[in-house]
């Protein structure tokens, strides 16, 4: 039966070949849009690594530029004045790469020849508390810190897979550019926003003094109102002797962030719906038209002992092969972006995106098809074969 | 062989009542070969279906092969179609996208046989109504008398023991029609087959074994 089929299919390829070119279509756009929605939604599905509720950061203006000394004596001052405040419950400071600045540092370090990129951040020894930054393993930077503290790195996850290959002893040496004792891990630290993906990060200590300080982190009192603001910008002004500084609510910056890749992901998705709504209706008004134009071979099938079960089976199987003919051409377009790595995403989810897009297309050329033909099915033979 | 009594065809509509076939009763035995006649419209081809079960009639009985195949479901009466009945259409019904051996296969694939099989049947099939060098053709490249031997060839490669011909030489030029009509008798000769043929044409009706006349739905 089977090979009975092909042969239809193929005999019958002049008028199949619009029906596979829209199926093909569909499946390769479907291929990179369910790649690209599963590859954000994996990565909205990390956390970020810290809080961003009742933070505020501060971002300073060019302290790099101002003596050294001046700027140890001015952040030790602002320092002490933010932490009298009572609706601050911790401070903490970082260089420029501070959460949903944009700001990238990386270091690159080779493994046997492999390049290994590393995103580098800066922080203070309170800023894991500051952050409300949770621990996999290890410690943070101790308080009061040694000469050979400020030597220690935090990693995320990711760095130890992918530039340790998963193996590491905590209180080691690591390679980063330099030697740097490796003292905790965390699972995530995703400083840039939801939709950046968990790439390899260290972050390691920047006293407070250094005039690398980019930003003020503040962890507020639940509820501390806006208003409070005019207070902290009097004493950033008044120790800063400058109005050169911006306060970012944590939480606003982290909506921002995302906000463009919503909009994106919404936009696909909006327009995925619209295409596989059109291909569904276009799929299921061909194949009633085709049904209702073989109405005729229908019943001289019926007459020669076929079933309704065969009549359905014979036209899901039909259009089913040529949805899995379509499928098979469009794969092998597919797979060549993950086997020959053409786009810098995990293979992983570019194979998910493509079998999800194969049980898709093929169910929706089958759910599409059914109905039709049920209803060839029910045809009777008497009537069918009084036309031409 | 077969055996009708009391069929009677009606067809309703909201407003009108149409009978097509009133109180028929008949008798066809084994390795006859009936012919029906009558005018366009008397019920001929509504006879033949409701034989053939490809129609119900509105009340009645049938029988064939001894046994009522008017109370079968659905699935036993495409089982016994497709084992006991070959079917051949004035207007040929052959599947243009398919090859003449593929064509003359079609009850076969209903049927638990190897391609092997299948192939041998068909095989046989063609050549016994000479169309062993065409089995590579599509029907478009055929003749009309080609297409119908295609057709009786379809027809009788399941073996059925019942062959229902709805007008076969209406389509056809003298000559040709009785090219067909002689591999009808042929059959009906040679294989015992019980044939039951509609026809306008006296000439083909009156080499069969025995005529039936419909009129307005009744046997004269």
């Amino acid at each position: 039966m089977l090979r009975h089929i092909i042969k239809l299919i193929w005999n019958n390829k002049k008028n199949n070949f619009l029906l596979f070119v829209e199926m093909f279509v569909s499946f390769i756009i479907l291929c990179a849009v369910s790649s690209f929605m599963y590859f954000n939604l994996q990565k909205i599905s990390q956390p970020l690594g810290f809080e961003t509720t009742d933070r505020l950061s501060i971002l300073l203006d060019d302290l790099y530029s101002k003596d050294s000394l001046l700027v140890a004596d001015m952040m030790t001052q602002l320092d002490i004045q933010l932490k009298q405040e009572p609706e601050i419950e911790e401070v903490s400071y970082t260089n420029g790469p501070f959460p949903f600045s944009g700001n990238q540092w990386t270091t690159s370090t080779e493994n046997n020849g492999i390049p290994n990129h590393t995103l580098t951040c800066e922080t203070t020894e309170d800023y894991h508390s500051t952050m409300d930054i949770s621990l996999k393993e290890g410690r943070w930077f101790r308080k009061p810190l040694t000469n050979e503290d400020k030597d220690e790195v935090v990693v995320n996850q990711a760095f130890i897979d992918k530039n340790l290959g998963g193996k590491y002893t905590l209180d080691s040496f690591i390679n980063i550019g330099e030697e740097k004792k490796l003292v905790g891990i965390v699972e995530t630290y995703k400083y840039n926003g939801e939709f950046v993906p968990n790439d390899p990060t260290v972050i390691s200590y920047i006293p407070k003094t250094d005039r690398n300080i980019m930003n003020v982190v503040l962890k507020m009192k639940p509820g501390t109102s806006i208003a409070f603001q005019e207070k902290l910008i009097k004493i950033i002004t008044d120790v800063t002797k400058s109005t050169s500084f911006v306060i970012n609510n944590l939480d606003d910056e982290r909506k921002k962030s995302s906000h463009d890749t919503w909009v994106i992901l919404s936009v696909l998705l909006a327009c995925s719906v619209f295409l596989f709504i059109n291909v569904a209706m276009g799929l299921f008004g061909v194949l009633w038209y085709n049904i209702n134009k073989r109405r005729s071979e229908i019943s001289l099938r019926k007459a020669m002992g076929a079933t309704n079960i065969n009549i359905i089976t014979q036209f899901l199987t039909e259009i089913g092969g040529l949805a899995l003919l379509a499928v098979i051409f469009g794969l092998i377009f597919a797979i060549q972006v993950p086997l020959f790595k053409i786009i810098d995403v995990d293979s992983q989810i570019m194979y998910t995106g493509i079998g999800f897009s194969v049980i898709f297309v093929l169910g929706l050329v089958l759910v599409c098809a059914f109905y039709p033909a049920w209803k060839g099915a029910q045809i009777h033979p008497a009537t069918g074969l009084k036309e031409e | 062989m077969i055996t009708l009594q009391n069929i009677n065809k009606l067809y309703r509509t909201d407003t009108i009542e149409t009978t097509a076939l009133n109180n028929i009763n008949l008798q066809v035995d084994e390795g006859e070969f009936l012919s029906i006649m009558g005018p366009s419209g008397c019920g001929k081809s509504t006879l033949l279906n409701i034989i053939g079960l490809l129609d119900e009639p509105s009340n009645g009985k049938i029988e064939i092969k001894g046994q009522t195949v008017s109370n079968y479901h659905t699935k036993e009466t495409a089982k016994f179609r497709n084992e006991h009945l070959g079917f051949i259409f004035q207007s040929f019904h052959l599947i243009p996208e398919l090859s003449v051996m593929d064509n003359v296969q079609l009850p076969l694939l209903y049927r638990n046989l190897s391609q092997k099989e299948r192939n041998q049947m068909a095989s046989v099939a063609l050549e016994s109504v000479g169309l062993n060098n065409r089995m590579e053709h599509f029907p478009s490249q055929l003749s009309g008398g080609q297409k119908q031997r295609v057709a009786i060839a379809r027809a009788i490669v399941g073996k059925p023991s019942i062959i229902l011909a709805d007008e076969p030489t209406g389509n056809l030029d003298s000559v040709m029609g009785n090219e067909i009509m002689n591999i009808l008798l042929q059959l009906n000769q040679e294989n015992k087959t019980t044939i039951i043929m509609v026809t306008h044409d006296e000439n083909m009706a009156h080499k069969t074994h025995r005529l039936m006349r419909l009129y307005d739905g009744r046997q004269l």
